[in-house]
This record gives structure tokens, C-alpha cells and sequence, in this order.
């Protein structure tokens, strides 16, 4: 399963080669995660990965979304984002990590 | 009277100690015969300068495993230009101590800065560039011209403060509509006028229109869109409180798949603490 890098764990072991942006392999598949490789992967950038696994899929983060409280994160940012394009493809995903942010941090 | 962005820089910062290791640094790495440990020499005369640069490489930013002790480890890793890219980026902020604190809080401003610069450095990363530090300078460097604005012309300043927050309107068009030209054109003029490279110079002028960049539009579309991060995460503030208009063509420039976005942004904010508290200090 694929797992975020705020909830790998040492001692998981991987499924897929871990690679940088450019292709070059990190980590091998089959290793198993020390301590040492996470601090690495926080530091090379790497935001997941794929880990041999039976627990079933990945814990959510998020609590139930309050649609409300969505409404009026999206309706805060709107104001700060201006006339900007939201919808074009470097701006969408800025704008939704800033709306994860907010909510992150209770509205 | 009209004034220019030239009349504002003006006597407005005494640079001449950093000008001075700056040159000597240039000359030092243009010599054939010199080594890194020439230019660390240079270096080391700045006790500040050389805490303030093992403490940036030896953070998770660069994440290299072993300790780096001395300013010639860190030539022999970084790499010489970068390294005087770094020495000159982080040498400025202690020139901007009488900054009006009524107007702009100036360590929420470097904050800025800094969230820039390390945007604009993850996205020189992504486009293979050789030397990523340069974009970490310039963003530290983009928007200079904001505090010289504050000191020389603080009425203007707190005038199209009021004014943005009215209208809604972004800062640095207001001020133009009040001074005839915004805090680019005034950076542009001051990093000519110290005779820092060209790229910083474009980087500052052109980062609000970065297709009008004559010599490096390139580099200053990634300033540009690294600007536009930093302001919607909201690490820090150059007194702009809305995010700033954003070029598409500026993207376009950049050329990168949207797909390395979600990640640059967690890495962003990862390293900001870090590159903080190596660069302002550590009480920051």
C-alpha cells in the first residue's frame, strides 16, 4: 500500500523502488525502513512510498470534513487568491494545499 | 517633483563592507591558481558570515551525512559559486536595521524572502539547473526594494499600505500608482548600483512581470511563481496581503509537470524552519 511519509515507520518494508524526481533509485524495493532512511527521505524530498502491507489502506488524516467549515476555508482563500486562475494546473494544486492547511489548522 | 527608483537608493544603505568581500570573493574565484581554501580565507575574516553558512549546509536542507566544520568542506560539497552566492544572500539583512517597524515587521519580511528563495530553489532542482543557489539568493533578494521604501518615502509607503488594504488591490500596483514605480524597479536599481550579477538584478525588477525580463525571463518566472507560494502559504510577509497576480506565461517558462507541485510544497515547508534558523539565527 502506499503510505504518506508522515506515516511511514521504521521497520516497514518496502514494496517499489523509492526514486527522486528524476528517476534515480533512493532505495531499493525490499528494504527495511530504518529511522535514518526516513530522516533521509525527509530530506531528499520523498513525499511517499510503497510499503508491503495487510493492515488495509493508509489511516485518513482528516477527521470527517465539516462541509461548512470546506465552504468557508475555500470562500477565506478566494478573497486572498484575488482574480488569479484557480483553475490553471500550477495554481489548483496551490490553492488546494492551501485550503489542507486551513483546515489543518482548524479554519 | 517626479522622483525615480534612483533617488530613493540614494545613501539609503551603507553596503561597503559586503561589497568589499564580495569583490575580493569574485577575484578570489576568478584566479586560476586559487582553491577553496583561498576563498574560505575570505570568508573566515566574517566570524557571523561563517556561522551563518555551516549552520545553512549543515541543515536537513542539503542533508548531507556527516558534519561539515570548516567554509573549504563546505566549497569542496556546494560548490565555490554557490557558496559566494550564499555569503553575499545572507550577508544583507543586518543592513536593514532602521527599517520604519510601524510599516513592515522586518523578520516577518525576511521570512518572506526566505520562503521564496527556497521555493524558487525546489523548482530550479526540478529543472536541473546547476547552480540552485543563486535562486535562493534571488529570492532572498526579490523584493529588497520594499524596506529602501519604507525609509525613504514612509508617507507614500504608509499611504499605499492603507490603500491595498482598502481596495483589496495588490501592494506593489498601489505603489506604483503612488511613487510612479514599485519596490521592483527600486531592488532592480539598488543590486545594479552594488553590482551584483545580472540574474538578481532581472529577478528583482521583472518578478511581478517576468515576461518583460530582458536578459533572465526565465529565472525570473521561477522568482515569480516561488513568490506566489510563499504568499498563499503565508511563511512570512513583505506587507502584501493578498497573493500577488500571477502570469501563466510564467509557467510556461518554468516548464515543469504540475505533478512535482503537491510535494515541492510539503518540502517547502519542511525546510522553512530550518533555512530560518540557519539564516536569521537561531533564536528565530
Amino acid at each position: 500500500m502506499r503510505v504518506s511519509l508522515e506515516n511511514l515507520q521504521a521497520e516497514m518494508v518496502l514494496a517499489a523502488d523509492v526514486v527522486d524526481g528524476g528517476g534515480r533509485l533512493l532505495l531499493p524495493n525490499g528494504t527495511a525502513l530504518t529511522d535514518k532512511h526516513l530522516r533521509y527521505c525527509q530530506m531528499w524530498g520523498i513525499t511517499e512510498a510503497e510499503v508491503i502491507g495487510t493492515e488495509g489502506s493508509e489511516p485518513a488524516n482528516d477527521p470527517a470534513l465539516d462541509p461548512e467549515l470546506v465552504a468557508k476555508v475555500e470562500a477565506a482563500l478566494t478573497v486572498r487568491f484575488g482574480p488569479i486562475d484557480r483553475t490553471h494546473p500550477s495554481i489548483a494544486p496551490l490553492f488546494q494545499h492551501c485550503v489542507q492547511l486551513q483546515l489543518k489548522k482548524g479554519g | 517633483m517626479a522622483r525615480r527608483p534612483e533617488d530613493l537608493i540614494r545613501g539609503a544603505v551603507e553596503v561597503g563592507t559586503i561589497q568589499t568581500m564580495y569583490q575580493r570573493l569574485v577575484q578570489v574565484i576568478d584566479h586560476p591558481l586559487s582553491s577553496a581554501s583561498d576563498v574560505g580565507t575570505v570568508i573566515a575574516e566574517d566570524p557571523g558570515l561563517t556561522a551563518r553558512l555551516l549552520r545553512l549546509v549543515n541543515s536537513p536542507i542539503y542533508g548531507f551525512p556527516s558534519r561539515i566544520d570548516t567554509v573549504s568542506q563546505a566549497i569542496s560539497i556546494v560548490g565555490m559559486t554557490q557558496l559566494r552566492d550564499l555569503a553575499i544572500g545572507t550577508s544583507f539583512m543586518r543592513l536593514f536595521t532602521n527599517v520604519p517597524s510601524h510599516l513592515v515587521d522586518m523578520d516577518s519580511f525576511w521570512r518572506h524572502s526566505i520562503a521564496c528563495g527556497l521555493a524558487a530553489r525546489l523548482l530550479a532542482g526540478h529543472r536541473r539547473e546547476a547552480n540552485v543557489e543563486r535562486y535562493l539568493v534571488a529570492g532572498l533578494l526579490h523584493d529588497i526594494g520594499r524596506p529602501i521604501i519604507f525609509m525613504r518615502a514612509p508617507l507614500e509607503a504608509a499611504s499605499a499600505l492603507l490603500e491595498a488594504g482598502r481596495t483589496g488591490q495588490p501592494l506593489f500596483e498601489v505603489e506604483h500608482k503612488v511613487l510612479g514605480f514599485h519596490h521592483g524597479a527600486v531592488g532592480a536599481a539598488l543590486l545594479e548600483r552594488w553590482r551584483l550579477p545580472g540574474m538578481l538584478v532581472d529577478c528583482a525588477a521583472w518578478h511581478h512581470a517576468p515576461r518583460l525580463a530582458s536578459r533572465f525571463p526565465a529565472e525570473a518566472a521561477v522568482i515569480h511563481y516561488a513568490d506566489i507560494v510563499a504568499n498563499a502559504l503565508q511563511l512570512g510577509s513583505s506587507g502584501e496581503h493578498r497573493v500577488p497576480t500571477f502570469d501563466p506565461t510564467a509557467w510556461d517558462a518554468i516548464d515543469l509537470s504540475p505533478t512535482v507541485l503537491p510535494g515541492l510544497f510539503k518540502q517547502l515547508e519542511f525546510q522553512f524552519g530550518h533555512a530560518v534558523n540557519a539564516i536569521l539565527g537561531p533564536e528565530h
